[in-house]
């Protein structure tokens, strides 16, 4: 094993439109360690959700993508794979959970039907009757009791946290090396966010999946990851442990983002000017001995 | 399932459809046994009895050579449901493929699939198949070709616009997340999506088949005599109107069941299904 199962060297992506390159992120590099949460922070628009997307390879075969730079996977430049090799690493290796868990599931088949279709995905032939007790195994670690009531029921007919934590299973069941979770749970109140997460939480713990976490949500960033990278219109801002970010944020993006989150004692939301020149500072990097790792 | 058939048996409108769609089915399939004179779908001359108004020997009276009505409307049932059902299960498939690979692939597959699709659309349907018939014999099998090739345009236009709103469905990122094959996604995760759709269409275009069918024959472009057909069958009877209306109003109205039967029950699906055409 390598010692970083993610490593994401210089990348750079725009989107080729009739309007000319829209440059979407200006060389970002970011490292996922074996068993560490990393957090990626940033407001919306800002290229989370696209990195994560990059790393599946789900951009590179777009017409009118232009990507550079290197993104590797346990030691392996997933760009010298072929496409069936890509495939196979996708689902297996590595797995993805999104924002609305309700979506995420086909609609026409029910879940156990779905989770055979994922364990088949691990290569060996499974049969339905076995993928029904692996599913079933894995529902009971997200606390899903009456599994078999779940898997024999169509998405729509469960509830919203109920799909999450069927999401999560699933994402899990092939005992990936990497999760990716993209803003999870933001369809979901937060009472059943907050359920759902301390799950994936407990569940990436006991199966030792290193998990890149894309949020824009700090107070639940600073809960689950262990390293944390700030990111604004492309560029990372501000790298390093969460505890120290949070204890002493540098980056003007990152002390405007901080002074953002609404206050539950109200107030209001507080007022904050859009200043860019200042956002676009140089990259600071805390000191590696505050890292855990 | 089960509730869609309750749903449909409750419902006044579509329970007619369904009886009308049993009716015409039944008298197809058996034929052989209602008809009083079965023979009378050939080449069976009875001038004695020709051209006679509907009575008690011939419920819906004769011909102009003395065949039974009746019994050879029967007969055209069997033909229009056998053209419907060959028409749709080619049309069917076809469109519906084109469809899917055109709105999943996108780029200048799609340019060339939907074009050609679009080409097909832009001539009116009666007069594309009018001309297929004109080059080709006026024969069952050739009737048959010549609506196919006007049909499955209509499937892969209403398979692409759902395929292109399906797409950016999560659960289709999900599949490509978890490594599914392009043509796992198209047709083990769309297509089950589009059933709603597909069974509706189909059902509203049994009828409309048949009725073009009928147009064709007559016209004379579609199944030639003595072979009975519904078609033909008005178009004969139309010149000797209003005195022989028998020879018009019985096969005329006998389109009328079949078409209304199958529109019927397809307006019930489309609600019940909720499939937007």
């Amino acid at each position: 094993m390598s010692a970083h199962t993610l490593e994401i060297r210089n990348l750079r992506l725009g989107f080729k439109g009739y309007s000319g390159l829209t440059e979407v992120l200006h060389g970002i590099s970011l490292s996922v360690a074996p068993e560490e949460r990393v957090g990626l922070v940033g407001e919306s628009g800002s290229g989370k959700s696209v990195t994560a997307r990059a790393v599946l390879g789900l951009l590179q075969t777009l017409r009118g993508t232009r990507i550079s730079g290197q993104i590797s996977f346990d030691g392996t430049d997933l760009a010298s794979l072929s496409t069936s090799e890509r495939q196979r690493l996708r689902g297996n290796q590595i797995s993805m959970i999104f924002q609305d868990p309700v979506s995420s599931l086909n609609p026409v088949y029910r879940i156990g039907t779905q989770f055979h279709e994922v364990l088949k995905r691990a290569g060996d032939g499974i049969s339905f009757a076995n993928a029904l007790e692996r599913a079933e195994a894995i529902l009971s670690e997200v606390y899903i009791a009456d599994a078999a009531r779940v898997l024999d029921s169509f998405p729509f007919q469960l509830s919203g946290g109920m799909n999450q934590r069927v999401m999560i299973a699933m994402a899990l069941v092939n005992e990936p090396q990497l999760l990716i979770a993209d803003e999870p749970g933001t369809a979901l109140d937060v009472t059943v966010q907050d359920q759902t997460l301390r799950l994936m939480h407990q569940l990436v713990e006991k199966h030792r999946t290193s998990v890149l976490f894309i949020s824009h949500n700090l107070g639940i960033v600073r809960e689950f990851t262990d390293r944390l990278y700030v990111i604004y219109k492309g560029r990372i801002v501000e790298e390093g442990s969460t505890d120290a970010i949070f204890a002493n944020p540098s980056h003007p993006y990152t002390r405007a983002l901080l002074a953002a989150v609404p206050r539950i004692t109200g107030g209001a939301l507080p007022e904050l000017a859009e200043d860019t020149v200042a956002f676009g500072a140089p990259k600071i990097v805390h000191s590696l001995a505050a890292q855990p790792s | 399932m089960r509730r869609t058939i309750a749903i449909i048996l409750a419902r006044p409108l579509s329970l007619l459809g369904v009886i009308l769609i049993a009716f015409v089915v039944l008298s197809a399939v058996l034929a052989d046994f209602i008809a009083p004179f079965p023979t009378h779908r050939g080449t069976v001359v009875d001038f004695a009895n020709f051209n006679q108004p509907p009575g008690w020997r011939n419920i819906m009276g004769t011909d102009l050579v003395g065949r039974d009505l009746f019994s050879r409307i029967l007969y055209a049932y069997r033909i229009s449901l056998v053209l419907g059902v060959v028409v749709l299960s080619i049309a069917m498939p076809v469109g519906v493929t084109i469809g899917l690979i055109a709105g999943y692939a996108g780029g200048w597959i799609r340019f060339v699939l939907m074009r050609t699709t679009d080409v097909f659309l832009s001539i009116p349907p009666l007069v594309l198949a009018m001309s297929i018939m004109g080059v080709l014999e006026p024969t069952l099998a050739n009737g048959m070709i010549a609506v196919t090739a006007m049909w499955w345009p209509w499937y892969s236009r209403l398979i692409y616009n759902i395929t292109l709103a399906e797409k950016e469905e999560g659960y289709v990122l999900a599949a490509e997340v978890i490594g599914a094959s392009r043509i796992h996604i198209m047709f083990r995760e769309i297509l089950p999506n589009c059933f709603p759709a597909i069974i509706t269409k189909m059902t509203l275009d049994f009828g409309f088949v048949i009725l073009i069918a009928s147009s064709l024959s007559f016209l004379g472009l579609g199944v030639q005599p003595p072979t009975p057909d519904l078609g033909s069958m008005v178009a004969e009877g139309a010149n000797y109107l209003p005195d022989s209306w028998w020879l018009t109003i019985f096969p005329g109205l006998a389109i009328l069941v079949a078409v209304f039967g199958f529109n019927l029950l397809g307006d019930a699906l489309r609600d019940i299904l909720g499939a937007d055409l």
